[in-house]
């Protein structure tokens, strides 16, 4: 490996960029000039390219790093200064080190695969060149939030990363649940937005107010360099401040990394293209939140009650979202809440005080997740864009390639080991998380050690998590029954999941009034326009699978991704873990403020937490088995009466998603008019006052406006007289004195 | 008589600084000569010609930043990065809206190709306004850039509104220049000069009739600068010409004449800041005027072009806060702000003017806020430009126009001009609700017309659209650098314009100012030297900078981040940072 | 009186008649016909006060171009000898009488008490605003702005032209 230097770093991130003014100035026209066979190769090879080179890149400026001593692995380096206003200096500048360069090999390397895939699965798109100039900005935008050295350039990728997904889920925007699912996640994500702004405010607040005390001359308040090593100092004794950011940065966590009051939006996500869904709501930009908690964590550990609540929220968001999967049929659906819960458990990592947990399990969760997206993919690809996993069943005659790699990212995200020899990537990083959960130490909030509860929750969730996912493998790849070629579907049943919501919802009295037709998430339509844009898309939108379809193993652009993705998945937790190397990666930092003897602490009885953990997997795989090796049971067939109570419950989202957009839409009325009653008098008055005074002042003054040129004149005049008179008087008064 | 007495030995002229100047009106003069022998149905020679011309302007306006500062042809003429900025900023408005006016001026059935000149000569109008400190320049300059714009607002003949704009402007105008004429005779009467160094030199003299004849002449001056900036109370054209124009006319006139009448204000009152005492009182009032009265008209208007009026009038008050803010106190506060704000005003105001021109089609346009329901569903790129452009407008961070309001209201509030600070606030929190009122109609409203306005996005004003949203949040990335070369690490070329050695209080209409820039004799003028100024691009060795570092005021050393300049950016400057 | 004073006093005098007979005419064009005998003896007065290049622009701005645009007008209008103007009674000849009254009373009180300090300064040196002298300024330090006022012209005549040329055909 060459020995190359960090200042390559600003290739790392220039390539993407470049790429990205590539494809959007040049890609359409290649296309268009060389057709559509030559130019997409060339198109898809320009989109790659510059991904892959910023891996390898990547791969020699990490070696680099690791030969610095392990306390100087956090080199900081200027391209030039930025802003500059009042005495805060935010320079443009990027930060080397373990966490940021893990993030950003994860980043480039999951995501050169993920381009190489999409090359296949796009191929054909109309809008290619589209799609990759969205993901190549979008890379760029997420080594920007990752490598920036200061708060500012992360909340500058933050905001980079939330278009382009936003770009990406409202792709085919032509079909209105997409533009639907997109304005949801980009409104959501506003949501988390508004906690990370407050926090980042009261950060500088924080630092400027203590600048002369701790004698900080540089006004780089928001670079990691200068204020991570100074937050003890400014949080010292204030452990309600430490909470309240702590919390609000937690918040926009929460929006990002899809946790549970904001976690709404990542399962409509799934309607952007599959490669999207891989890269972005699975490997990488999720993980944002855990890495915003990671690069703060000094502020986290600083407040053991933020941490528990963070915690707790992981541990309940694991829990919900994995019940929910067990309701959905749509097979991206299920990948979408499954991520969502693996999301949850990295939070408990960061919660209990086991960042690197955290940090691991976003590594191997990359691995794992992009797989079996990927393979999803491939699987809908394959089988004519039908996602419903009802209509699937023994595949892995068809699809050996595809089943065989999703098989491995399923024993790897079920956690399965053979104890003290080998396990699959997911093993190491749930054991860690929940060896540093159940250790104990340190979310702690009123005397309730929430982190050990997390802890047990977590057990639990992997349990749920190994049945889950069996269901969705037994489903599709085993079993005898070829369920396309049945005729028992309903004759056009698409929107999947959608529609079961939507029938589920019919069944339910309560909720039957409020019923929009589909457009239950509708922020922006309203029924008449719904109605008249569904008519559009019926015939766009139809593709039913012919029962006659032939499913056939994809090309190999899209399958050397899944291999390889395949052999990370086995191998890559236990390379990570075998002599704590990922560990000694991360930590020391410098910057913790924990005792490095207590942040990765296992209990006591480790041997036993390991079989546990290995019995849970075991157990869930089994329950799983058991229940879908005949193929679809009854009950979660076509007709949803007969579905039990508790998965109609689930595929409903336990309601959780109706009450919220309700509740944001039209129960906060209630609210309001709780509110209304009390404040009609004063703060309504006074709004209506504000906006009457000025409509009052607008109205008098466009009299004024009459559009008479002679007026217009005249008022000039008197404009000029006005000046000059004034200016009389001065003068008459200079002349006096 | 011996007329040899008033021979003049002709003045050393330094044809670079005039060279911006002449491309354009140059490439003024080649467009219309092609427009005399161009094939009737096309008009794309003069484009390409006109942005060729434009694109070599903008070039050596660009070679010739980090050059010392300093004035030629005997005054008439003048180099500093304002006036190198300025001068960028038209010729680029130029620029983009010669990109997207083609289609427009074809879907509105005015197909003139007489534009495109009358366009690039009142960019050179606007170019000389800003880069003169001689009042006749400024007044020349001056009525290129109207006379022009009169005819441009005319253009579209078949319409009665945009023939009454064209005239109302006319007429307006035509009195706001005897004012400004009336204001440059009084200070000549008083000065002796047409050079605006001198009003300081006269005011010296601490005589009491020069001192009432320059207070006038300013007063004067400022009512006819403030008519073509837009400012309370000379401000009633600018809505209804706004409206009546074509869009790109609009767009153009809205930006074009802005800076430049900008660019002029401040030249004129940098002159005359020794008299500040009695025309401060007077600006504050017109600056709250100039806020508050169209914002709070603005929220009234059903059509945006209308709305973007009152909207340029509110921006020219903020624009006049930084430039109080300098005038103020000008060794504390530099221009740079106020030219910031410029820059990014310029950049929304072109693109949004752009996005306006897509409701164009068969001879008709669509301005109305309700022709503009559901652009999000027609035209999603064109509604996403806007809600950036929106959001600049408003302030929202990380774009452009955030960094330029917080920058002025800093600025204000440093120089003691709190009131007009707090105003600025207020009037930013007003001005959301007609700005929102725009995206509002762009993205919630339905579309309510059976066959919607406007068909295709033309590429020219895809490209407007998109270049100006790069600038608008790339200038925000870059603030730092740019405000750093418009401060010229050197806050002297801006504080003191830069004076030409030679002149005496006694000057008069023959006498003469030669004061080559290329050779200026440090040891008396240091402000014409800009120590350590020298952009990457251009090679330091090009101008030895004059070793004069101990000059720097404070706010040099200020403008380093400490120790961390390893980068390759300005901050690399050879001038130490203390 | 020398003869200077009698020239004056003759040129004074047409001047004098003739701009009261610009008001008192009822025909518009005799009116500017004789505000152009009016034009031509300022343009003599000055001659008389030695400013030949003030003189020769006033007879070629005033009396040539803007009088030639005056007669254009009104002969495109075709006014003749209407009466209309005068016969109506409305306030504007009392204003106009105000406003010349106060005109004059401001310049007539500037020669009786100069506000500003009074013949102290030196006379021009002979040859003071000559064409020669003027056209060594403008061809030297004023070049720059010479030629942008060519631009201006032509910015005149392309603008006038756009805006009354033919109609296009929609």
């Amino acid at each position: 490996m060459p020995n190359v230097p960090l200042e390559m770093i600003w290739w790392v991130l220039g390539l993407p960029l470049i790429g990205f003014l590539l494809q959007a100035f040049l890609g359409k026209k290649i296309i268009d000039t060389l057709g559509h066979r030559y130019g997409k190769k060339i198109v898809g090879t320009m989109a790659v390219l510059p991904i892959a080179a910023a891996f390898l890149l990547g791969i020699g400026i990490t070696a680099n790093l690791a030969q610095f001593p392990p306390g100087e692995r956090n080199v900081v380096l200027t391209l030039f200064s930025w802003i500059e206003i009042m005495s805060i200096k935010i320079p443009f500048e990027v930060v080397v080190d373990p966490l940021s360069m893990t993030m950003v090999l994860i980043i480039t390397g999951i995501g050169s695969l993920i381009h190489l895939y999409a090359t296949g699965y796009m191929g054909d798109e109309k809008d290619y060149s589209r799609f990759f100039t969205y993901l190549n900005l979008f890379i760029a935008c997420m080594l920007i939030l990752v490598l920036g050295n200061n708060l500012a350039l992360l909340f500058i990728g933050w905001e980079g990363v939330g278009v382009c997904s936003y770009l990406l889920i409202g792709f085919w925007f032509k079909d209105l649940n997409n533009s639907r699912a997109a304005n949801k996640a980009f409104i959501v994500n506003r949501i988390g937005d508004v906690g990370l702004t407050l926090g980042m405010f009261i950060l500088v607040l924080m630092m400027a107010g203590n600048a002369e005390r701790l004698g900080l001359t540089d006004g780089r308040w928001l670079s990691y360099d200068v204020l991570l090593p100074n937050m003890v100092e400014v949080f010292k004794d204030q452990p309600f401040l430490t909470a309240t950011v702590a919390l609000l940065l937690f918040v926009g966590a929460c929006g990002k990394s899809a946790q549970f009051p904001l976690y709404l939006w990542l399962p409509d996500a799934m309607a952007g293209p599959t490669p999207v869904s891989a890269l972005i709501h699975a490997a990488t930009m999720v993980t944002a939140g855990v890495f915003l908690l990671n690069r703060m964590s000094v502020l986290f550990e600083l407040s053991p009650f933020a941490s528990a609540i963070i915690a707790i929220i992981g541990a309940f968001t694991a829990l919900f979202a994995a019940l929910i999967a067990f309701g959905q049929t749509d097979i991206k659906k299920v990948l979408a809440y499954s991520t969502v819960s693996q999301l949850g458990f990295m939070f408990i990592a960061c919660g209990a005080g086991a960042y690197w947990a955290g940090m691991f399990h976003v590594t191997t969760h990359a691995f794992f997740k992009a797989l079996l997206f990927l393979g999803a993919g491939a699987v809908i690809y394959a089988m004519a864009h039908e996602q419903d996993m009802r209509k699937y069943g023994n595949l892995l005659k068809y699809l050996p390639i595809t089943g065989a790699c999703m098989l491995v990212a399923w024993v790897a995200i079920s956690g399965l080991a053979v104890p003290f020899l080998f396990g699959f990537a997911g093993f190491y990083s749930k054991e860690t998380i929940l060896g540093g959960a159940l250790a104990g130490q340190h979310a702690i909030a009123g005397g309730i050690n929430l982190g050990m509860i997390a802890g047990w929750v977590g057990l639990l969730v992997a349990m749920l998590t190994a049945f889950y996912m069996t269901r969705m493998t037994w489903m599709t790849f085993f079993g005898k029954q070829e369920r396309w070629r049945l005729a028992d579907g309903p004759s056009h049943d698409h929107g999947d999941s959608h529609h079961a919501d939507h029938e589920a919802h019919d069944e339910n009295a309560h909720h039957a009034h409020e019923d929009h037709g589909p457009d239950v998430h509708g922020f922006f339509y309203t029924e008449a326009e719904m109605a008249r844009r569904a008519e559009l898309e019926e015939h766009d939108h139809h593709h039913d699978i012919e029962p006659t379809h032939e499913p056939k193993e994809v090309g190999p652009a899209m399958w050397i991704p899944l291999a390889v993705l395949g052999v990370l998945s086995v191998i890559g937790g236990w390379f990570l873990y075998s002599g704590d190397r990922f560990k000694k990666w991360l930590y020391p930092n410098g910057l913790t403020v924990l005792p490095p003897e207590v942040v990765p602490k296992y209990p006591e009885w480790e041997t036993l937490l390991m079989f546990l953990s290995i019995g849970a997997a075991l157990a869930g795989v089994l329950l799983g088995w058991h229940f879908y090796k005949k193929g679809l049971p009854e009950r979660e067939g076509w007709d949803l009466a007969k579905w039990h109570p508790f998965r109609r419950a689930a595929a409903n989202q336990f309601h959780y998603d109706q009450k919220m957009v309700d509740g944001s839409l039209k129960g906060g009325a209630q609210l309001g008019e709780m509110l209304n009653r009390t404040d009609k008098g004063f703060i309504d008055g006074m709004v209506n006052g504000i906006a009457w005074l000025t409509g009052l002042f607008g109205n008098l003054l466009k009299r004024f406006q009459t559009g008479n040129v002679r007026w217009y004149a005249a008022m000039m005049l008197l404009g000029g007289i006005g000046v000059l008179g004034y200016l009389w008087w001065v003068a008459l008064k200079l002349g006096g004195a | 008589m011996n007329l040899d007495q008033f021979k003049v030995a002709p003045p050393s002229v330094d044809w670079i600084t005039l060279l911006p100047v002449i491309l354009v009106a140059s490439t003024g003069l080649v467009a219309l000569l092609i427009e005399m022998f161009r094939p009737k149905q096309t008009n794309v020679a003069i484009i390409w010609t006109s942005l060729i011309g434009l694109g070599v302007a903008a070039g050596s306006l660009i070679l010739q930043m980090g050059q010392p500062s300093g004035d030629t042809f005997a005054g008439m003429a003048l180099r500093d990065p304002a006036s190198l900025v300025l001068q960028l900023v038209l010729v680029g408005v130029c620029f983009f809206t010669f990109f997207f006016s083609e289609s427009y001026l074809r879907e509105r059935r005015i197909p003139f190709g007489e534009f495109y000149p009358l366009a690039l000569w009142s960019t050179a109008g606007g170019m000389i306004m800003v880069s003169t400190e001689n009042l006749l320049m400024l007044f020349i300059g001056l009525e290129v850039l109207s006379i022009s714009l009169y005819v441009m607002a005319g253009m579209a003949r078949q319409e009665s509104k945009s023939e009454e704009s064209a005239i109302k402007y006319f007429l307006l105008g035509a009195f706001a220049s005897a004012f400004l004429l009336y204001g440059i005779a009084l200070v000549y009467g008083a000065t002796g000069s047409l050079h605006l160094d001198q009003i300081a030199r006269a005011y010296a003299l601490n005589d009491g009739l020069t001192e009432k004849l320059l207070i006038f002449g300013v007063g004067f001056m400022l009512v006819g600068l403030g008519f073509k900036a837009a400012l309370v109370p000379f401000h009633q054209w600018a809505p209804d010409v706004y409206q009546g124009a074509p869009t790109n006319v609009t767009g153009f006139m809205a930006a074009a004449a802005k800076v430049a009448a900008i660019g002029a204000l401040y030249r004129v009152l940098s002159g005359a800041v020794d008299l500040s005492g009695t025309w401060m009182p007077l600006l504050i009032i017109i600056a709250i005027l100039t806020m508050t009265i169209p914002n709070l008209i603005a929220c009234q208007q059903k059509n945006v072009k209308r709305i973007l009026g009152y909207s340029s009038i509110a921006n020219a008050g903020y624009i006049l806060v930084g430039l109080l803010a300098h005038l103020q106190s000008p060794d504390k506060i530099g221009i740079e702000t106020t030219v910031f704000f410029l820059v990014s005003y310029a950049l929304v105001t072109i693109g949004m003017f752009a996005l306006l021109t897509l409701n164009a089609r068969d001879g008709k346009e669509g301005t109305e806020l309700s022709d503009f329901y559901g652009l999000w569903n027609r035209h999603p790129l064109a509604a996403g430009l806007m809600v950036l452009f929106v959001a600049s407008l408003i302030g929202i961070p990380i774009t452009g126009g955030f960094f330029a309001k917080l920058g002025i209201f800093n600025d204000a509030v440093n120089a003691g001009l709190t009131l007009l600070a707090i105003v600025l606030a207020i009037n930013s929190a007003i001005s959301c609700y007609y700005y929102l009122g725009i995206v509002r109609a762009a993205f919630v409203a339905e579309e309510t017309r059976p066959q919607p306005l406007g068909s295709t996005m033309p590429p020219g004003l895809r490209f407007t659209g998109i270049a100006c949203a790069v600038g608008v949040l790339g200038i925000s990335f870059f603030l730092t650098p740019i405000q750093a070369y418009l401060s010229g690490k050197d806050p002297n070329a801006w504080t003191n314009p830069p004076a030409t050695a030679s002149t005496g209080p006694s000057e008069n209409l023959s006498s003469s100012t030669t004061n080559p820039s290329p050779d200026p004799d440090p040891d008396q003028d240091p402000a014409l030297t800009n120590p350590g100024e020298a952009p990457p691009d251009q090679p330091p060795a090009d101008q030895p900078p004059v070793a004069e570092p101990d000059e720097q005021s404070p706010q040099e050393s200020s403008g380093e981040a400490a120790g961390e300049s390893e980068g390759t950016g300005p901050a690399a400057n050879p001038a130490p940072s203390r | 009186m020398t003869s200077a004073q009698i020239t004056f006093l003759i040129l004074a005098g047409i001047a004098a008649i003739s701009a009261i007979g610009v008001v008192a005419l009822n025909s518009p064009v005799r009116s500017a016909l004789v505000l152009v005998v009016n034009f031509f003896v300022l343009a003599f007065l000055y001659f008389s006060l030695g400013a030949q290049l003030l003189g020769i622009t006033q007879i070629l701005v005033y009396a040539g171009a803007i009088m030639v645009l005056f007669l254009f007008v009104i002969m495109l209008l075709n006014l003749g000898n209407t009466n209309s103007a005068i016969q109506k009674k409305d306030g504007k000849p009392l204003i106009g009488i105000i406003c010349g009254i106060g005109l004059f009373g401001l310049i007539a009180s500037q020669i009786i008490l100069p506000m500003g300090p009074r013949g102290q300064t030196a006379g021009a040196a002979p040859g003071y605003g000559s064409p020669q002298a003027v056209g060594y300024t403008l061809f030297t330090n004023y070049a720059w702005a010479f030629e942008i006022t060519s631009i201006l012209l032509l910015v005149g005549i392309v603008g006038s032209i756009l805006l009354a040329k033919r109609r296009l055909k929609s």
